[in-house]
C-alpha cells in the first residue's frame, strides 16, 4: 500500500486532488481511498487530504502518519507546519515552488522535487488552481500512476474546456517531472525529526479565555492575488469592508490639508465627468488594504457594485 | 459492478435503487451530500419521488411520518444536531410502527461545537424504538440501505431503521463501492404494500390516545418487534447475500476469533482499522480477534455471550459516553454477560470522540491494556491529553 498526504490551503483543491488521485488509481485497476481532514472550513486555511493506493481492498481508516509521498500545494505551508512529519525514509516530497529543492528549507535528508505549478496553472488554466498540475507532477515523479488515468479522472470531474485546460497543465508538469531523473534515496534517519505541534494550553471548564487569536494568523501570507482599489471611482458604499472575511480593508478618514486636497481632486474629476457625485462627498474617506491579513480571496472585487476593485497577481 | 465514488453519493444511488416515494430533508449544515445528491437525481428525472424541502429536521421527520402513514416508502438522512432535533418525532415514528429508513451520518453533539465523527448522536437515540445498524464501509452502508427497507417493512417487524455510517470517515470518503443492480434490487425489494395505512375508504387511526389500559401493551408489541428483528436481520442479510453475493452475517461479525484469547469490540468504520491491527498482532503470534457489532438495537445478547465465552478478556470501544457512568456499549456488553460463568473480563474504552483519530497504535495499546492483569472498572478514557485539563479532583 502507498500512502499520500496532500497539504494545501482552503480553496486550492487539496481534497479534490486527493479524490482525483484515488479515481485515477481505480482507473489503473487499483483499490484506493481518499478522504479529507477538514479543519476550520475557511478559504486559505491549511487543509490536509489523504489518498491510499493498494492492490488489495483497503480497510484502514485512520489518517496518514507515515506517508510514502507528500504533496505540498503551497510552499508557504513549510514554515507553518511540519509537512514531512513521519515521511518514510525512501519517501518523496513534491512541492509547488519555482525554487530549487535545496531552497525549499526542507531537511537535506529528504528527497524533494519542486515544480512551479502556480506558474504552469496561470499560464495554461489562467487561474492559480494547482491541484491538477501537481497530480501530473506526481505521476511523472513517482510512476505510481499513469498520466492517462490522471487525465481521464480530471476530465470525468471537469468536463469540457475547464477539464481540457487542466489536463494540459497536468501533462506539462508530467513531462517536466518525467524528464528529470530521481536522485538516489536518502538514507534512513538522515533527517532530523521536527518537534510536532502539541497543544499544552489548559482548556478551562467550558470556556476558552483566549480571544483575538485571528490576530496571530497572518493570513496575508496566503495571498497569490491582491485587490487593487480604485479610490477615484469608489463611492465608499462600504460593501468591500463589510464582506472582507479578514477585516483586511481599513477605513481611514483624512483631515486638514489631506482632506482638502482629496476633495479638490475629486471635484475636478467630477467636473471632467470622470466620476460620480457620490464619490466626491466622501473623498476624505480612504479605503486601504491591510497586507498583513488580506489573503487575496477576491470577495471584495466580487461584491464591489461599481467593479472598482481588480485582482492583480502579486509580484514574487 | 464496482465504481469509485464518495460515500454520500453511494447512499444516494442506493436510495434511488430502493425507489422511495417521498424524501424529506433539511439540507443545511449539519448535513451530508446524500440529500443534495438525491435532490439532483429527482430534478434530473432519474428518481421518481417527491422531495419535500422542510424548515427543520423536526419537520423532515414529521413529513416522513405523515408520508409513511399513507403507505409511501420514505427516506431521510441527517446527522448530529439534526438528529437531536428529530428526537420527539423519532419516538412517534417507531410507536406508529412506520417503516421509515434514515441514514445517520454519525457526528458529535455540541457543546463544544464539533463537526467531526463519533457515535453520540445515534447512541443518544437508543431508546427511540428504531433499529440501529452500523456500517463498516461504504459498500456495506449502501447494501444496508436496501436491506433496511426489507427489515423495516417486514410484517413481523414494522419499525423504522437507522443505517448509521461514520460522518466524514465514510460519508466524505472516496472508495470503490459495489453498485446495486436495479433489476436485482427490484426483485429483492418489492414495492411497499402495508396492511395498515391512512386510507379514506378504510379509515384507521395511528398514534392515537392510549390510556393506561392500552399503553403498556403497545409498548410491549413495539419491544417484541425489535426482539423479532434479531432473527429477521440475519435472515434478510443472508437472502441479500444470495442475490448480491455480499453477506455481512448477522447482528455481529467475528473476525479471527476462533482461537482468540483477547478480543476488542467496536462499531462502524473503525472496525476496518481494528481488523488490520488484529492481522499485525496475529503475524506476531498474538492470539487476538475483533468483533464488529452491527446491530446496536436490537442488542444481540445471545450472540455476544456466545462469541465472548471462554475468552480471557474483551475490550469494548465506545465512541460515545453516558456522562456520569460509562460507554453505552460497554454497559450493554457487561449486562449481557451477567450470570455467565464463562464470561471474560471486560474493559471499556472511551475513544474517538469528536473526530479524535484512532490509528492502529491506539488499538495495539488497548490490546496491551486488556492483556495485562488488571481489575475491571468503568470505561477508561483513552488517548486523553491530561496536560490541557482544568479539573479539580474532589
Amino acid at each position: 500500500m502507498k500512502e499520500v498526504r496532500i497539504h494545501g490551503r482552503g480553496g486550492q483543491g487539496s481534497v479534490t486532488a486527493a479524490e482525483l488521485l484515488a479515481v485515477a488509481a481505480f482507473e489503473d485497476g487499483k483499490y484506493s481511498q481518499a478522504f479529507p481532514f477538514f479543519g476550520v472550513e475557511r478559504r486559505g486555511a491549511p487543509v490536509t487530504a489523504f489518498t491510499r493506493l493498494s492492490d488489495k481492498k483497503i480497510r484502514l481508516r485512520s489518517q496518514i502518519y507515515e506517508p510514502d509521498y507528500v504533496i505540498v500545494q503551497d510552499a508557504t505551508l513549510i514554515a507553518a507546519i511540519d509537512v514531512t512529519s513521519g515521511l518514510k525514509p525512501e519517501g518523496m516530497v513534491i512541492v509547488n515552488s519555482e525554487k530549487s529543492p535545496e531552497e525549499t528549507g526542507l531537511d537535506a535528508g529528504i528527497e524533494v522535487r519542486t515544480i512551479d505549478a502556480t506558474g504552469i496553472a496561470l499560464e495554461i488554466i489562467g487561474r492559480p488552481i494547482v491541484n491538477t498540475t501537481l497530480l501530473g507532477a506526481f505521476a511523472g515523479a513517482t510512476g505510481e500512476i499513469s498520466i492517462e488515468s490522471i487525465k481521464r479522472s480530471v476530465l470525468a470531474r471537469f468536463p469540457g474546456k475547464v477539464g481540457e485546460l487542466n489536463v494540459r497543465a497536468a501533462e506539462k508538469a508530467y513531462q517536466i517531472m518525467a524528464a528529470t531523473e530521481r536522485k538516489p534515496h536518502a538514507k534512513a534517519g538522515a533527517r532530523e525529526k521536527r518537534e510536532t505541534h502539541e497543544i499544552h494550553e489548559k482548556i478551562g471548564t467550558a470556556a476558552i479565555g483566549k480571544p483575538g487569536t485571528s490576530e496571530i494568523t497572518k493570513t496575508g501570507d496566503w495571498r497569490v492575488f491582491y485587490p487593487e482599489l480604485d479610490m477615484e471611482q469608489c463611492t465608499r458604499c462600504g460593501k468591500c469592508l463589510e464582506n472582507c472575511p479578514d477585516a483586511a480593508i481599513i477605513e481611514r478618514t483624512l483631515s486638514g490639508h489631506e482632506a482638502d486636497a482629496a476633495r479638490k481632486k475629486a471635484e475636478e474629476l467630477e467636473k471632467a465627468g470622470k466620476i460620480k457625485k457620490a464619490a466626491v462627498k466622501k473623498a476624505h474617506i480612504r479605503y486601504e488594504l491591510d497586507p498583513t491579513y488580506c489573503k487575496g480571496c477576491g470577495i471584495c472585487a466580487n461584491e464591489c457594485p461599481i467593479k472598482g476593485i481588480k485582482m492583480k497577481l502579486e509580484e514574487k | 459492478m464496482r465504481e469509485i465514488m464518495e460515500g454520500s453519493h453511494a447512499i444516494a444511488l442506493a436510495v434511488k435503487a430502493a425507489r422511495p416515494n417521498v424524501v424529506a430533508a433539511y439540507p443545511i449544515t449539519p448535513q451530508t451530500h446524500i440529500v443534495e445528491d438525491i435532490s439532483q437525481l429527482i430534478a434530473d428525472g432519474d428518481l421518481d419521488a417527491q422531495y419535500v424541502k422542510v424548515e427543520s429536521e423536526h419537520s423532515a421527520m414529521s413529513v416522513c411520518l405523515g408520508a409513511s402513514a399513507t403507505g409511501a416508502r420514505t427516506y431521510t438522512a441527517t446527522t448530529s444536531q439534526g438528529l437531536a432535533l428529530m428526537h420527539e418525532v423519532l419516538f412517534n415514528a417507531a410507536g406508529m410502527r412506520l417503516p421509515i429508513v434514515m441514514t445517520v451520518a454519525n457526528r458529535a453533539l455540541s457543546a463544544p461545537l464539533s463537526i467531526w465523527n463519533d457515535h453520540q448522536d445515534s447512541i443518544s437515540e437508543r431508546d427511540s424504538g428504531w433499529i440501529q445498524i452500523y456500517a463498516e464501509d461504504n459498500t456495506e452502508a449502501s447494501d444496508l440501505t436496501i436491506q433496511a427497507y426489507r427489515i423495516a417493512e417486514d410484517s413481523r417487524i414494522q419499525v423504522p431503521v437507522m443505517v448509521c455510517m461514520d460522518g466524514y470517515t465514510l460519508t466524505h470518503t472516496y472508495e470503490p463501492v459495489e453498485l446495486l443492480e436495479q433489476d436485482l434490487v427490484d426483485d429483492f425489494l418489492p414495492p411497499y404494500r402495508p396492511t395498515d395505512f391512512l386510507n379514506v375508504s378504510d379509515p384507521k387511526s395511528f398514534g392515537m390516545f392510549a390510556d393506561p389500559n392500552y399503553y403498556t401493551e403497545f409498548r410491549y408489541q413495539n419491544h417484541r418487534a425489535l426482539e423479532a428483528a434479531k432473527a429477521v436481520i440475519p435472515e434478510i442479510s443472508s437472502e441479500f447475500g444470495e442475490v448480491f453475493d455480499r453477506d455481512y452475517g448477522g447482528l455481529i461479525e467475528e473476525y479471527r476469533c476462533d482461537d482468540a484469547e483477547y478480543v476488542l469490540m467496536a462499531m462502524g468504520s473503525v472496525v476496518g482499522t481494528l481488523k488490520d491491527t488484529v492481522d499485525d498482532l496475529r503475524d506476531d503470534g498474538v492470539r487476538v480477534g475483533a468483533i464488529k457489532l452491527r446491530s446496536y438495537r436490537p442488542f444481540p445478547v445471545d450472540e455476544i455471550r456466545r462469541a465472548l465465552a471462554g475468552l480471557e478478556a474483551v475490550g469494548i470501544l465506545d465512541k460515545n459516553i453516558s456522562l456520569g457512568f460509562e460507554g453505552a456499549l460497554f454497559t450493554d456488553v457487561k449486562a449481557s454477560l451477567y450470570h455467565d460463568d464463562n464470561a471474560p473480563k471486560a474493559f471499556g474504552f472511551i475513544a474517538g470522540l469528536g473526530g479524535r483519530d484512532i490509528p492502529k497504535r491506539t488499538f495495539v495499546k488497548m490490546f496491551d491494556y486488556i492483556r495485562e492483569d488488571k481489575k475491571s472498572s468503568n470505561s477508561e478514557f483513552f488517548d486523553l491529553n491530561t496536560q490541557i485539563l482544568d479539573f479539580q479532583e474532589v
